[in-house]
Parts: C-alpha cells; sequence; structure tokens
C-alpha cells in the first residue's frame, strides 16, 4: 500500500486543508499502520501538552545572586592576574628591546668597557657613602652610636620574625587558592 | 510587557544587579524547565539555568529591548544546553570544570522525587531519544508555543530546518512511542503466561 503522502500528513502541524483531511480520513480506515502511528503521535503530542513545568528548588533566585559575587570575584583576580602578567611582559620586551639595541648599536668591546666604567663608579659612590657616614660617626658621642646599634639590631629581629611567621602560614594555608590557579 | 518588568529590563541595562535579580525571580521557572528537558536531570538543570542567568547579566546589553525578553533568555538557555550535551557525548576533562566551586548543598526533596510520575519518567525518556538540536525545537514547539520562526531565531536555524527537524522529532517521538507501547505489552504477556506455582 502507497502511505504517501498520508503518512506525512500524520504529522502536520498544522490544520490540513479540508480536501486533504478528507483524503487522510479514508486512508487511516484501510490503512491499520497509518492508524497506529497517528494514534502514537497524539499520544505523544498529549503528553508533551499536559507535562507539568519543572521548578527548581526554592532560593533560585538568591543562589544566582550568591554566585554571581563569586563569579565577579573571580573576575576580578583574573584580570589582576593579567594586567600583572603583562606588565611584566612588557618589562621583559623593552629589556630585550635595549639588548638588542646595544649589540647591534655597539661593540661587544665598547659594551664590556661601559660596563666596566658603570661599576667602578658605583662602587667609588659605595665607599664614598660609608666614609661619609664613619666621619658622621666619629663626631657623635659613644652612646647614641650603641642605641642606634640596638634600634637596627631589634629591626632586624622583627623583620625575621614576620618573614619566619608568613612562611609559616603559607605552608599550612597553601597560598594560591584554587580560584588563582582558575 | 508588564511595567515592572519595562523597569526592571531598563534597570538591567544600566547595570542593576537587584532589578535583575527580579527578572532572576521571575524567569527562574521557564528558563528552569527547559534545562530540565533538555538535560534530564535536577542538578545539571540548575547548574544550567544558573549559567542562562549569568550569561544574560553579562550580556545584557546585546538584548534588543524591541524582542521578547523571556525568549532571549530561553534562546541563551537552549544553545548552552545543546552545548553541554554536545560536551557529555565526547567527555573532555574541563580544568574550569575541576575546580569550579561546589554549589551549596542541596537535599534532594523527597516531596518532588516523589511527584516524579510514571509519565513524566516516559516523557523524559522519549526526549532522550533525539538529539540535542532537535529536541530544543520540540520543548520550544510544544511547552512554550514558540512558532516555527521564534524556533529559528532562537536556535540560529533557517525556517526550513527548523520545520524538517521538527517533522522529522514527531516522527521518532511516534516510533519510539510505539516500540516502548510495544515492549510494554510484551512484558505484560510474558508475566501472564508464567507459570504460577
Ligand atoms: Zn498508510
Amino acid at each position: 500500500m502507497n502511505h504517501q503522502p498520508f503518512n506525512s500528513w500524520l504529522y502536520e502541524d498544522t490544520p490540513l486543508p479540508a480536501a486533504q483531511a478528507e483524503e487522510l480520513k479514508q486512508h487511516l480506515q484501510i490503512c491499520p499502520d497509518c492508524r497506529q502511528q497517528q494514534e502514537a503521535w497524539l499520544n505523544v503530542r498529549h503528553m508533551l501538552r499536559i507535562a507539568e513545568a519543572a521548578r527548581p528548588q526554592p532560593g533560585f533566585s538568591s543562589r544566582w545572586q550568591a554566585g554571581l559575587e563569586a563569579r565577579r570575584l573571580r573576575q576580578q583576580r583574573r584580570q589582576v592576574r593579567i594586567t600583572i602578567l603583562a606588565l611584566a611582559g612588557a618589562v621583559l620586551l623593552v629589556l630585550l628591546g635595549l639588548l638588542i639595541y646595544f649589540a647591534l648599536t655597539s661593540s661587544f668591546a665598547d659594551l664590556f668597557a661601559s660596563m666596566i666604567g658603570t661599576s667602578t663608579q658605583v662602587a667609588v659612590g659605595l665607599v664614598q657613602i660609608g666614609e661619609f657616614f664613619q666621619s658622621l660617626l666619629r663626631f657623635l658621642p659613644p652612646g647614641v652610636m650603641t642605641a642606634v646599634w640596638f634600634i637596627f639590631a631589634s629591626w632586624i629581629c622583627i623583620l625575621c620574625l614576620a618573614w619566619v611567621l608568613s612562611v609559616w602560614r603559607i605552608s599550612r594555608k597553601g597560598v594560591p587558592s584554587h580560584e588563582e590557579l582558575h | 510587557m508588564s511595567n515592572p518588568e519595562t523597569e526592571w529590563l531598563q534597570r538591567s541595562l544600566q547595570g542593576d544587579e537587584e532589578a535583575f535579580a527580579s527578572l532572576v525571580e521571575r524567569y527562574q521557572n521557564p528558563v528552569f524547565n527547559l534545562c530540565y528537558r533538555m538535560l534530564g536531570d535536577e542538578f545539571e538543570a540548575e547548574d544550567a539555568a544558573q549559567e542562562t542567568f549569568w550569561r544574560a547579566y553579562q550580556h545584557i546589553q546585546r538584548y534588543d529591548p524591541q524582542r521578547s525578553f523571556a525568549t532571549w533568555l530561553l534562546s541563551i538557555a537552549a544553545h548552552y544546553c545543546i552545548d553541554q550535551q554536545r560536551k557529555r557525548r565526547a567527555p573532555i576533562l574541563a580544568i574550569d570544570d575541576l575546580l569550579e566551586e561546589t554549589l551549596p548543598d542541596q537535599a534532594p526533596d523527597p516531596e518532588r522525587s516523589a511527584s516524579q510520575t510514571e509519565e513524566q519518567m516516559a516523557m523524559r525518556k522519549l526526549l532522550q531519544t533525539l538529539n540535542a538540536q532537535d529536541r530544543s525545537a520540540i520543548i520550544l514547539r510544544y511547552w512554550y508555543d514558540f512558532s516555527e520562526d521564534e524556533i529559528a531565531r532562537a536556535l540560529n536555524l533557517s525556517a526550513s530546518a527548523v520545520k524538517s527537524r521538527l517533522f522529522r522529532s514527531r516522527q521518532a517521538l511516534a516510533r519510539q512511542y510505539m516500540a516502548d507501547a510495544a515492549r510494554a505489552a510484551g512484558k505484560e504477556r510474558k508475566q501472564d503466561e508464567s507459570p504460577a506455582f
């Protein structure tokens, strides 16, 4: 039996013109196959139409707001990381550029000589600063010297303590939280 | 569109979070239902619905106020669920998913689990036989009364593609229904024939 076009008409969503509807009706009377399909589709459509809409657990919008906060924080952190990386990259690029520039514009011997010259100047400067402080100290009474040393030593101690504490805290907590790795 | 909604939308367009939360409150049910019908799982549906609203919030500037907000939201949800289904078919361990913070604990609601009637289960099984895009077309057509043009716009398909997808899906659903019915009848017959001691 030829089921077309009747079989296609079964699944049409829009109402058929009267003539076609009549033809389909006649075909369905003699074709159990198409009749069965029509029944099945009508059942499915009925199921689709009466199916209840699923609803979320109560508190959906407050969960959304909480999620929004978390996502925003994550985004901010990501942005900070990207900024830092970009800055570091830019600095590196500038340094690389300078290096290439110097390598191209001056000979290796010149570069070496100017490096020696600069470092000598820095060393001389440091020595001069040292001498200045030494001559300053000579004019101070001995009590002041002891006090200065005492303050200096205690500052070093405090700094060391702070450093040890932070190392201990980091090792306990594990600093890069999972969001930062995200 | 009602007045408070227009106002919420306008305020949301200016970045007002409270106003958007009101929109979430208003549209949570249709969005959740679409996700649930698409994914077939309550927890996945919650995640997908949350993600839908997040995406809408992020891209609210892309919303065209001349169109229906519900249609726009449902379109985002449908796209997201289709993507999820594709990912599920080819499971790749996404680092993002692994590191994603877990949602606050949600105990399954016994009342709701009990209300999962047999008919709903059958419905879910039927829908799962379609591929994600066909399923979304059927859901939008029969749950949300979208026209073929609206579905085409929501799913970025041509109107003729939607027409043929819907046609094919109706056929597939009817065939599956007949197969299920035949299997159920076969089982019953077997039980009747089994000798009673
Ligand atoms: Zn026939």
